[in-house]
This record gives structure tokens, C-alpha cells and sequence, in this order.
């Protein structure tokens, strides 16, 4: 069996993560009655979010999956993402969008120019749309 | 209150609900043009009802049971057709001829909408519902338009694989006649069937595209004014479609009075149970050019009641309000007249007041001692209070908060038409006067005297917010549990919010 990224964004293939974290949410639209007991209603069931972390990534490597969601790249704010779904046990393909993009600093520098070489805990959220 | 399942009324004792949801059907159209068309085919089978496919009933198929190949699935949801044929219920069109392995038909369903007059204003399209509750429609077929012997337009469909097709063609306009010719179906050994063919684009706005959603009803349980029915709805309008100079935008066939067809559903063991809400007219939009969101109001036909009445000023008052109605464009298959008002004679002939048609069903049924109100089925009802407590409650577990109590003034005592009749409550507080000038006769001033002093005796009236399951209806007669009491009331006003999931307010009336 062919190795399979864990998460591909618009048909690209991410590096695989340092870490990986899963997570299903039900939205519900509750309160307290006057019993104090919540009750409540099913808005959404099943919205997927995925929480990613690369120790280090290449300049190169960050920029390009930034680029994936910026569309004056070829990107889109709205993705189509396949990722491994927790709740299936399986890979399942939803529209997906990013949270803020950060990177922890530089892990090393090119000593002669200053220019990063590799960039240090870096992370991405998606959030299902 | 409308009609539900007993699953549906089991899930709202449970502290979390399903999830919900609200449709909107708009139908973007001519106002009143379905009345001017005649529905036919060619070649219906026994219990095929073409006539019924000119509306918008949004009606769900009877499911019968036909030797179709591998139609008939022994789900429990299939039924034989009554007998005896013609069946009278809600059908639409079914071929009396299925279609051939080829998908083809050995002679085409032809579908006619007839108009009795050319009718200049354009419509932006036609829809057709083929059959979506078994999934199935036609693949190829062909629209088209004629003025008299003139065709005007044809639009031919390949490769459709929708059961609601929308066609948005351009250019119908002066026509009277609208042709659907079905050439092949999605499936084989089939008899092609069509549940609706609405003149006009349908448009069917649901959880994904309402960006906000609000009905309100509110009713006076002494017919002292009408009751008012009325949705609210924000849709997307970040591509400009609703945009008032957008030249391919909606906007230009927004018109009063255009229908709104709303149902509810929640989700019940895996399937949407549907409820009709009610039906609707469209009376304002708000659609600014640089906005993101298009607001939308509709309202029920009680709302569309403001010309002069000029009918008879003689005879029951059944025949008025029928007067009025027929005035006001109202089939008689729409409204509903309790026997009260056939019981009551007057004439009010020399009278010169200029009444409202809306005036007039009110004094109508204020005389008889019955409520106004239109049905989720879209039937105008002039009908005394139920005096039935429905199997609904507000209780503890589905309030947000306890029921606020208000008290109106005391009353002492009722006087209609100047002490034409009169009925004594107590010794103190205020004198209730009424005017009616459809009330003439001593007895029934007293007798109506009598019915105001039973819903204004009790001063109590209760409001609060609530988790609400939206098949309670104004003038439902429900039990609300507040602190230290369960009282029954009237509902006169309630307010469905719908964000993902319904919130409600309600206020009611304590009637002894």
C-alpha cells in the first residue's frame, strides 16, 4: 500500500505534521431552563478541525502551504482538504478553511547571509467551513 | 397547533433536540397567475390528477404501490390506490405508460399549461417538480411556449439529472400556453410522473442560504383587530444577485404578493420530518445596492385586505364574509366559515361607512364569536376559540424563563352598540365598550357581551421565552407551568427565531 500524506489541501500534499491532533464538534444552541438544567438544540453535528505542527519546515516547505490559502498564489481562503478523519477511522474530504498561520522563528541561520534556512514549530489549524 | 408525528412531539421532552430546519420556497412569478391556468395531459394513468400540477402545494407523493420494476420496495411507506378511481387526494401527473429500456416512451407525456388570456408580464422561467421523493425524473424533455398557434420559444433539456429542474429561460412573455413534453425518463420500466409544474423560477432557500430567519404571529382572541401573520428572511447577497442594478439580478421580478411557502422539520431516525408552515406573500425586500444580506418580509393574505368592501350589507353574515372574500380574491377552496355566522342575519344597508374587506371579516366574526386566522395550510378560518387544551405545554423543563405576569385593568362590566347588550363582570374596575355594526339585535349584544366578559374577566397575561417546538400556533389552547402554578392559556403572540435551531418567545392570555 502507497504511502498517503495525512493531510492533502486542494489536491497538494502536506509534509507530514510533528503533530496531529483530531477533533469533532457538535454546535448546539443551549441554555439553562428555569430548573437550571441545559437544554438544548442540534445546530451542526460532525464539524471537523484539524490542528497541525511541523518542528521544522524549510522556508520553502512553510511558504507553499501558507501560499495554499492565499489567492494571489493560486490559493483559496476556502479549501478543499482531505484529511484523516478521526470519526471514520478514514481519509474524507471537507471544505475547510485556516486559522492564523504561525511559525516559532527561525531554527537556524545561514551564518554568511542572515537568510533563514529552516523555520522552528510551525502551525496550522483548519477549521471545517 | 399543526399536525406532527408522535416521534416529533417524544423528541421535544428530551433535553437535546435534533437538529432543525426551515425552508423557504419563494416563487418567483406573476401574482395571481395560477389562477388563470388550466392543467391537462395526454395519456394519465387512473389515478393521475394533471389538473392538480398548475399550483404550488409543495405536495409529497402518496408512494402507491405499481407493479414497476423494483419500484415497489416493502419499506412500509407504500400504499395501494384507493378505491374507487379517480383518486381525490394529492397526486399530480403519472403516465399511463412506462418508459421503455431505451428510457424513451412509445408516445411522449405531453403536459399542457393553458392561460385564459395572453399575459404581457414576464416570468423569468418555469419549474418542474418531476418526482423527488422517489428520486427519479426526466432526463430529456422539452418546454414550450406559445402565444395562440405561435410558438414562441423552445427549450430543450438533455442530460437533465435534477427532480426539480429550474429553467431559467428568457423571453416568456406574451404567451398563453406552456407545453412540457417528457422524451425520456432516469429510468426504465417507470411511469414518468410530474408532482408540480410552477410557472415562474422556485426557489427553495434553506438552513445553507438563510442568513437569518423570524415568524411572528400574533392574534386578538375578542376579534377586536386581525391577526398578524408574518415571516422574515436574510439571504446571501455577495454576488449581487438581489442587487437593484444588477441588469441579470432577481431584483427586477421582485412583486408584491409573489408566494412563500415555509416548513419546519427537525431530523427523526435518520429522515426530515416536514411540516407545512404556512403560506405567504411577499410584501417588502430590502436589497441595498452595496449590502451583503437581502431582507425579505412576507406576510398571510389577511394582510393584502385594505380595499373598500363593496359587496351586500344584507343577509347572515356568512354571506358577507364570503362577499369579502371573493372580493379579496379568495378561492372558496381557501376559507373556512363556522356555522355561527350562518346563524346570524343583519342589514346594515343604510350604513354608508366606506369598510374595509378586512373591516368587515373582522366585524363578521367579532359578531359571531370567533377568531380570524389562516391556517398552516393557507385556509382563512373564521371559527369560535378551540376549547380543546392541546397536548403541548410550556412547562419548566422548556423555559428559558419563568413566565412574566402582567395584569390587565379590572373589568367591571361590558357594554356593545351603546348598552344594546350588556354583561356585568364585577363591581369595580372598568367599563369595556364595544362597537360592532354588524351587531343589531339585543341578544346578540348580550350574547357577545357575555363571550368578551369570559376572555377579559381573567386579568392575567403571561409571556416568557422558551425552547419551542414550532407546531404551537396563536390561538393554540396550551397549560404554562410557572413557579407556583399551571395556568391554561390562549396564545396571542408568538415568535420563532431560527439560527440553526429554533428559539421562541410566546404571550398568552389566562382565560377562566
Amino acid at each position: 500500500m502507497a504511502f498517503r500524506a495525512l493531510v492533502t489541501v486542494g489536491g497538494v500534499d502536506l509534509p507530514t505534521p510533528s503533530s496531529y491532533i483530531g477533533l469533532t464538534a457538535d454546535l448546539v444552541d443551549a441554555g439553562r431552563n428555569v430548573q437550571g438544567v441545559t437544554v438544548g438544540a442540534v445546530v451542526r453535528s460532525d464539524v471537523a478541525k484539524v490542528e497541525m505542527t511541523w518542528k521544522v519546515l524549510t522556508p520553502t516547505q512553510w511558504s507553499d502551504i501558507i501560499k495554499l490559502f492565499n489567492p494571489t498564489y493560486g490559493g483559496s481562503f476556502f479549501q478543499s482538504v482531505t484529511f484523516y478523519n478521526q470519526s471514520i477511522a478514514d481519509w474524507e474530504t471537507r471544505t475547510m478553511y485556516p486559522s492564523d498561520r504561525t511559525s516559532g522563528g527561525a531554527y537556524r541561520v545561514a551564518p554568511l547571509t542572515g537568510v533563514p534556512t529552516h523555520w522552528k514549530d510551525c502551525s496550522l489549524k483548519l477549521v471545517e467551513a | 397547533m399543526i399536525t406532527v408525528s408522535d416521534a416529533w412531539k417524544a423528541l421535544h421532552l428530551g433535553q437535546l433536540l435534533p437538529e432543525a430546519y426551515v425552508e423557504v420556497s419563494y416563487y418567483i412569478t406573476e401574482p395571481g397567475l395560477v389562477d388563470d391556468v388550466t392543467s391537462s395531459a395526454t395519456g394519465g394513468a387512473a389515478f393521475s390528477k394533471a389538473d392538480q400540477i398548475k399550483d404550488f402545494s409543495l405536495r409529497s407523493e402518496p408512494m402507491f404501490a405499481t407493479f414497476e420494476n423494483n419500484a415497489w420496495v416493502l419499506n412500509g411507506k407504500y400504499n395501494f390506490v384507493p378505491s374507487p378511481t379517480p383518486f381525490t387526494g394529492d397526486v399530480g401527473y403519472v403516465s399511463d405508460a412506462v418508459s421503455l429500456s431505451d428510457l424513451t416512451f412509445t408516445a411522449n407525456p405531453l403536459l399542457t399549461l393553458q392561460l385564459g388570456s395572453v399575459h404581457a408580464a414576464a416570468i423569468p422561467g418555469i419549474t418542474i417538480t418531476f418526482a423527488p421523493d422517489r428520486n427519479e425524473w426526466a432526463t430529456d424533455f422539452i418546454v414550450r411556449v406559445y402565444n395562440g398557434a405561435s410558438l414562441l420559444l423552445t427549450d430543450t433539456v438533455t442530460g437533465n439529472t435534477e427532480s426539480v429542474s429550474v429553467r431559467d429561460i428568457t423571453g416568456i412573455e406574451d404567451y398563453d400556453k406552456i407545453t412540457v413534453e417528457i422524451v425520456k425518463w432516469s429510468l426504465p420500466d417507470r411511469y414518468a410522473r410530474i408532482m408540480e409544474i410552477a410557472l415562474g423560477l422556485k426557489q427553495v432557500y434553506t438552513k445553507a442560504e438563510l442568513f437569518g430567519y423570524e415568524h411572528t404571529s400574533s392574534g386578538n382572541l375578542a376579534s377586536a383587530e386581525l391577526p398578524k401573520n408574518s415571516i422574515q428572511f436574510k439571504l446571501d447577497n455577495t454576488d449581487g444577485r438581489w442587487n437593484p442594478s444588477n441588469p441579470t439580478g432577481l431584483e427586477q421580478y421582485l412583486i408584491e404578493r409573489q408566494t412563500i411557502s415555509v416548513r419546519y422539520g427537525f431530523k427523526i431516525n435518520g429522515s426530515i420530518e416536514w411540516v407545512k408552515v404556512g403560506t405567504f406573500y411577499m410584501s417588502e425586500w430590502d436589497t441595498p445596492s452595496n449590502g451583503l444580506e437581502a431582507t425579505f418580509t412576507a406576510r398571510d393574505s389577511l394582510e393584502f385586505m385594505g380595499a373598500i368592501y363593496n359587496g351586500t350589507r344584507s343577509g347572515t353574515l356568512a354571506a358577507i364574509a364570503t362577499a369579502a372574500l371573493t372580493q379579496a380574491g379568495i378561492s372558496s377552496t381557501l376559507y373556512s366559515l363556522h356555522a355561527n355566522l350562518s346563524a346570524i342575519t343583519v342589514n346594515f344597508t343604510a350604513d354608508t361607512t366606506a369598510y374595509t374587506i378586512s373591516d368587515i371579516l373582522q366585524m363578521c366574526a367579532h359578531a359571531a364569536e370567533c377568531v380570524i386566522h389562516q391556517t398552516s395550510t393557507g385556509v382563512i378560518t373564521i371559527a369560535p376559540l378551540n376549547t380543546f387544551t392541546s397536548d403541548y405545554a410550556i412547562t419548566q423543563f422548556n423555559s428559558f424563563t419563568f413566565p412574566e405576569y402582567t395584569l390587565s385593568k379590572e373589568l367591571k362590566s361590558v357594554s356593545v352598540n351603546s348598552d344594546l347588550g350588556t354583561a356585568v363582570n364585577g363591581v369595580t374596575g372598568e367599563i369595556l365598550t364595544s362597537d360592532n355594526p354588524l351587531i343589531e339585535t339585543e341578544a346578540i349584544a348580550n350574547a357577545v357581551a357575555t363571550w368578551l366578559v369570559g376572555i377579559y374577566g381573567d386579568r392575567r397575561v403571561l409571556k416568557g421565552n422558551f425552547r419551542p417546538d414550532p407546531r404551537a400556533e396563536v390561538y393554540d389552547k396550551i397549560t404554562v407551568t410557572s413557579k407556583y402554578a399551571t395556568d391554561v392559556i390562549y396564545l396571542t403572540q408568538i415568535k420563532y427565531t431560527f439560527n440553526g435551531a429554533f428559539r421562541g418567545e410566546y404571550e398568552g392570555r389566562v382565560m377562566a
